[in-house]
């Protein structure tokens, strides 16, 4: 069920918005669109956390639950300037997932992440988004200064993380203390 | 090398009174509304929450700005965070809300009243909305005292959010002298 809360604005808050999130880098790659998130992409949102995969991301999530992730990592362009872009498929612009450089509450470090909607999975979009995640959080943080958090069960993305050129962190697992969490540090130079 | 990373906090308003800067929220504002979150002074906000909670709620608040082109605004004085004023639009709220917090070193120096008269006066700039309301706990008399000094009317036709919230209208049209 969509909450009232979820309405997209209109008129000039609508406008308001667009500006603000103007500030948001669009990144383009050879199959996808990496833009600013919108109000109305919560429910591709919600869809993933609220699915399977959402125990993956911390989850099981409710509506509520999967809101308050999405306004945290929206909220991260405000306030350390890195967050989350909605993919965009460029042949059609229909929604295939999220791509995240965030730090979540609690994290230690910042994550590059990645999330898709079921339906768009297996066409290595989420290695394609994060590759481009990857060579700005190189420019903006500095080499090696990401990680992802990774759920030891998540075989799926381990793979795209390793397609990546990341290693497990043995350190930063240990500091994490979560056994059923591997950390996955990112490489200096994006291949 | 690194590059800086994308400032959105440019896009929004500065606001100046004769004391204060309402500016975009900052990180480090945070330690001021977990603090807020955690003190019996949030009582009048549904009750204490932990550190996960409030960062949940106040990062709600912040990401506004970019998802419906509203949001709260930090206040400070000489430099230092002193309160939020503007609008807030949290779960639940079927609109958005215009609302105030001043920390205790900030009260009963006319900073709330300052804070939010400046802050009503973009809201009334900026959209073009017949009212405003703000929606306050009944036993939260210097809240309620400090919307009516704003202008604002107790109206109980209007909605609230938990039952017996006093729900103060601040009209919009008239742009008083």
């Amino acid at each position: 069920m969509t909450h009232p809360w979820e309405a997209p604005p209109a008129g000039i808050p609508a406008a308001i918005a667009a500006t603000v999130a103007g500030g948001v880098p669009e990144v383009t790659t050879d199959r996808l669109l990496l833009r600013a998130p919108r109000v109305d992409d919560f429910g591709a949102y919600a869809a993933i956390l609220m699915s399977g995969r959402g125990r993956h991301m911390g989850g099981p999530f409710d509506r509520e639950g999967a809101w308050a992730d999405f306004t945290q990592a929206v909220a991260g362009w405000m306030l350390r300037g890195t967050g989350v872009w909605t993919i965009a498929r460029r042949s059609d612009g229909g929604t295939v997932g999220f791509a995240f450089l965030w730090q979540e509450f609690g994290d230690p470090e910042p994550e590059i992440g990645w999330a898709l909607t079921e339906a768009a999975e297996g066409n290595g979009y989420a290695t394609e988004a994060a590759r481009a995640v990857l060579a700005l959080a190189r420019d903006w943080l500095g080499p090696g200064r990401t990680v992802s958090y990774i759920d030891a069960a998540n075989a799926a993305s381990i793979r795209v993380a390793e397609r990546l050129g990341a290693r497990r962190d043995p350190a930063a697992e240990a500091a994490l203390g979560d056994p059923e969490m591997t950390v996955w540090r990112h490489p200096g130079e994006v291949t | 090398m690194t590059r800086p990373v994308p400032d959105l906090a440019a896009q929004l308003p500065v606001l100046r009174t004769a004391r204060l800067v309402l500016r975009a929220p900052r990180l480090e504002d945070f330690e001021h509304l977990a603090a807020f979150h955690a003190s019996p002074r949030a009582c009048w906000e549904g009750g204490t929450k932990s550190r996960k909670e409030a960062w949940n709620i106040w990062a709600g608040d912040v990401a506004s700005w970019l998802l419906r082109g509203y949001g709260a605004f930090s206040v400070e004085m000489d430099g230092a965070f002193v309160g939020e004023v503007g609008l807030y639009h949290p779960d639940h709220f079927p609109g958005p809300e215009f609302g105030w917090m001043v920390t205790p070193e900030a009260e009963g120096r006319g900073i709330a009243h300052e804070a939010a008269a400046a802050a009503l006066d973009w809201v009334r700039r900026s959209f073009a909305w017949p009212y405003v309301t703000s929606i306050i706990d009944p036993g939260n008399r210097r809240s309620i005292a400090l919307g009516l000094r704003l202008g604002g009317t107790i109206d109980p036709a209007l909605p609230g959010i938990d039952p017996g919230d006093v729900v103060i209208r601040h009209d919009l049209r008239e742009v008083r002298a």
